[in-house]
């Protein structure tokens, strides 16, 4: 849970839609009068078309007229007109660098393009809205850039809509060269996706999506699945994409993947991670047992970290902080001290966790202590955590799970 | 620690003119300040823990602190803040963060010093990294010194971290500081988390701040909460540490208090 700042809890069938919850970071009113009525304008889209999946057989139908514009090896590419000056632009990629980075990269490029298109310079690219929620099951990430091109003195303006998600191994991006239109933007990304979700059948017994919020401001998800392999053991895998608007014209753009084995006591059997920022693999880990001692391989920054571990003993996988919060949340027990694994914190040396109860917050009932950081965790009676939320110096933030299926308790 | 990190960038600024709004911290000031603000700075500011940042100042001569609740403090704060401590060992020898052996700091520390015959001063150093990072970006989470000499890139950590590498590959004993820093220009006055650098020369610490080498220093004020402890691998719990040690909320006042209440 705690690690790679996953913190899970389930509610079966619980389902959370948002739509067009959008943060803006440039108010509305310090805007132009015909850009604020720009963005008012809308429009339901209600005719359908059948999605050209290129060369698999099967075929769906997506919320406006969709055509198959490009089919490459690793990548579709569509135009989906919704009556608007310009057509939705989709893509499924089956290879990627993340949700984070593959969105921001899909957007600045065609903003650039639009300027080289119409031979003008690339003025100014500015944050001007984020996102992040879940269509159905599967957690997605929104931006939206405002352009400016031409010359100082003949600017013109306009905005790129842009959303992503990542069902199983093929990540879905939208974009939108329109300023208003987000909800029939939202409603085409939405069925978009949903196609792709179909065909995804997964065998996972639990799954969670949890939104990190920096205050009020979106800036990404987490999502984790939990399955059984045939020895009984579970397989783990998560993904935390963020996209964090650090000033009015950059975006800090991460993505990371991890993969862990676990018995079903808990204890770790193996994992490996690796993380994108802004378009560079920044780090990667492999932690496995050989010679009955934990041996970590991988690199940070381009440094090679090559070690095996002091701690030699049971390292508790992010399963097993589940189970364990389960057990102090339904037991008498009310506290337990653990070691685990967390390449982030200290890819040297295993790292302390405790889980415990407590008692004097107003909207936690439990606490996960980890080297200087304290996570404070809203848990349900089946040990699930709803929220999470941290704070460090001037720092809050908070980490609402947004959608969950099955249950981490094996039965 | 991915996110703390990311977070710790945030919480950095580079000038007035272009600082992120998430990295401002809460500062208030009564409505008959006077301008420029007076040299010591009173303020009152709200921390997680008191007794630790007391401790913390009581190393540094130019600023005085008055203990008024275990979360707030009343400070004044002069612009020449100064270490009273001798260098240790660490501040002067590689770490997997301040990595002088690599072969990209190497050449960025060759650099400075090819065709430099006089002897270097800790301005030079500021000087010299203000101009080599020629990528002014918050998007980075924190990079050790060889990336940094190697991308050109990032924000008051890089800035802080290249500095100290550059320090300490020159002779000079060096270490990377957490805070806040307080910024004035014309009718305004801001509060930023910041980094920076603070090196040994010539018999006492100096701080060297390359990120805002630009800004004149009378508009600067900084309120140092912690250094960079570990500079090994786990360096993302010593910041997420230093993070911790930041003011909530700063108030300017008129004077310090006189006592513990």
């Amino acid at each position: 849970m705690v690690s790679k700042s996953v913190f899970g809890s389930f509610v079966a069938g619980l389902v959370f839609s948002s739509l067009s919850s959008a943060y803006d970071y440039i108010p509305q009113d310090q805007l132009p009068e015909w850009f604020q009525t720009e963005m008012l304008k809308d429009t339901t889209v209600t005719e359908s078309s059948v999605l050209d999946l290129g060369t698999t057989s099967k075929n769906a139908r997506v919320l406006g007229k969709a055509t198959l514009v490009a089919n490459r090896n690793d990548a579709l590419y569509y135009h989906i007109d919704v009556e608007t000056s310009s057509p939705v632009e989709c893509y499924a990629f089956s290879a990627s660098e993340g949700a984070a980075n593959s969105l921001y990269s899909v957007l600045r490029s065609t903003a650039e393009a639009l300027a080289e298109t119409n031979q003008l310079q690339l003025v100014s690219l500015l944050n001007y809205a984020s996102d992040v929620g879940v269509v159905g099951s599967t957690a997605y990430l929104g931006l939206e850039l405002l352009y400016v091109i031409g010359e100082q003195d003949d600017p013109s303006t306009g905005l790129l809509k842009g959303l992503v998600a990542q069902t199983g191994d093929t990540l879905q991006i939208c974009l939108h060269h329109e300023i208003g239109y987000r909800s029939a933007f939202f409603s085409v990304f939405r069925s978009f996706v949903d196609v792709f979700a179909s065909t995804n059948q997964s065998a996972d017994f639990f799954r969670t999506v949890y939104k990190h919020s920096l205050g009020d401001v979106p800036i990404g998800y987490v999502w984790e699945t939990f399955a059984l392999d045939e020895d009984g053991d579970v397989h783990h895998q998560s993904v935390q994409s963020m996209l964090m608007p650090v000033d009015e014209s950059s975006v800090s753009r991460s993505d990371l993947v991890m993969s862990e084995w676990s018995s079903p006591d808990g204890s770790l059997i193996n994992s490996s991670e690796y993380t994108i920022e802004n378009g560079d693999v920044s780090s990667e880990f492999a932690v496995f047992r050989h010679d009955d001692a934990w041996h970590v391989e991988g690199q940070m920054q381009g440094k090679e970290i090559e070690t095996t571990l002091e701690y030699d003993s049971w390292l508790l996988s992010s399963f097993g902080q589940y189970l364990e919060t389960a057990i102090i949340r339904t037991t008498e027990k009310s506290e337990s001290e653990f070691m685990i694994f967390l390449a982030e914190a200290d890819p040297t040396a295993a790292t302390p966790i405790i889980i415990s109860e407590t008692k004097d917050k107003k909207n936690a009932n439990m606490q996960m202590r980890l080297g200087p950081m304290v996570f404070y965790m809203d848990v349900d009676a089946g040990g699930i955590v709803r929220e999470t939320l941290f704070k460090q110096g001037p720092i809050s933030m908070n980490m609402p799970l947004l959608y969950s299926s099955g249950t981490p308790l094996l039965q | 620690m991915r996110i703390v990190a990311l977070l710790c960038a945030l919480y950095c600024s580079q000038s007035l003119a272009q600082l992120p709004t998430l990295s401002e911290i809460e500062l208030q000031r009564p409505d008959n300040l006077m301008w420029p603000v007076d040299n010591p700075l009173h303020l009152e500011i709200v921390v997680e823990d008191a007794d630790t940042l007391m401790a913390h100042l009581a190393r540094y001569r130019g600023v005085t602190a008055v203990k008024i609740g275990p979360r707030r403090v009343s400070l004044s704060l002069s612009q020449d803040l100064v270490l009273d401590e001798s260098p240790q060992d660490k501040h002067s020898h590689e770490s997997f963060v301040i990595d002088i052996g690599e072969t990209s700091t190497q050449s960025f520390v060759s650099e400075f010093t090819d065709d430099r015959s006089e002897s270097i001063a800790a301005s030079d150093i500021e000087v010299f990294v203000n101009a080599y990072i020629d990528d002014m970006t918050y998007i980075h989470g924190f990079h050790i010194a060889s990336r940094v000499a190697s991308d050109r890139s990032g924000d008051c950590t890089e800035y802080a971290v290249l500095t100290t590498a550059l320090g300490r590959a020159v002779g000079m004993p060096s270490r990377l500081i957490f805070g806040i820093v307080i910024l004035q220009a014309h009718d305004t006055i801001s509060a930023f988390g910041h980094a920076w650098t603070e090196i040994f020369d010539r018999g006492s610490w100096r701080l060297v701040d390359a990120a805002l080498h630009e800004v004149p220093p009378s508009s600067r004020f900084y309120l140092p909460t912690d250094e960079l402890r570990n500079e090994g691998p786990a360096f993302g719990f010593s910041i997420a540490t230093s993070v911790g040690t930041f003011p909530h909320k700063l108030t300017l006042s008129g004077a310090l208090a006189s006592r513990s209440h």
